[in-house]
């Protein structure tokens, strides 16, 4: 069975930006609900930037 | 950019049907470009996706030890998806796995959705889709 022509319009550059912005959210949404933010937001102090 | 010692970025290749499976070569650009931003990679899939999955991972430069195609348990897969930074999957049983536990999931098209990328349980249009925690 071919490949659904659906799938074939879909390309690389697409998927790539869609799972590079899915896990900078992810990342964004895990520092959020990490304990070391959570005891800076509970503290009132903003965590530095890194990198 | 990446975490390579955070959760995974699982890419599961398999499908039950021929026509929901993205071309194997794209899935490796995808992998590479990825890896090259610093994350792990994990491919999944059962048995029959092995040669796949291995193609995927010589193309992408991928370690042996990222290939987990016919490998794992069910609970293995199951706990995979779950802790994993984004599913990338074609659309099959996994996408709905991942949604169910509310990990990222992307790359995903259903057939007859020409250019839609994401896999979510809402049928919502966009490139991208999450499952409520």
């Amino acid at each position: 069975m071919a490949t659904d022509p659906g799938l074939l319009e879909l390309g690389v550059a697409e998927v790539l930006a869609a799972a590079r912005e899915l896990l900078l959210a992810e990342a964004h949404r895990r520092a959020e609900r990490s304990p070391r933010s959570a005891a800076a937001g509970a503290e009132g102090v903003t965590a530095p930037a890194v990198g | 950019m990446g975490a390579a010692d955070g959760p995974p970025v699982v890419i599961h290749l398999g499908a039950s049907s021929a026509a929901r499976r993205w071309p194997t070569d794209r899935w490796a650009a995808v992998a590479g470009a990825l890896r090259g931003d610093g994350h792990r990679i994990l491919l999944t899939g059962d048995r029959s996706d092995r040669p796949a999955a291995d193609h995927v991972a010589a193309a992408a430069s991928l370690p042996p030890e990222a290939v987990l195609t016919g490998r794992t348990a069910p609970a293995e897969l199951i706990a995979g998806v779950a802790h994993a930074a984004l599913v990338l999957v074609g659309d099959t049983g996994v996408a709905h796995l991942a949604s169910a536990y509310g990990s990222p999931i992307g790359g995903a098209v259903r057939p007859g959705v020409p250019g839609a990328v994401g896999a979510t349980a809402r049928p919502a249009p966009g490139a991208v889709g999450r499952a409520a925690r």
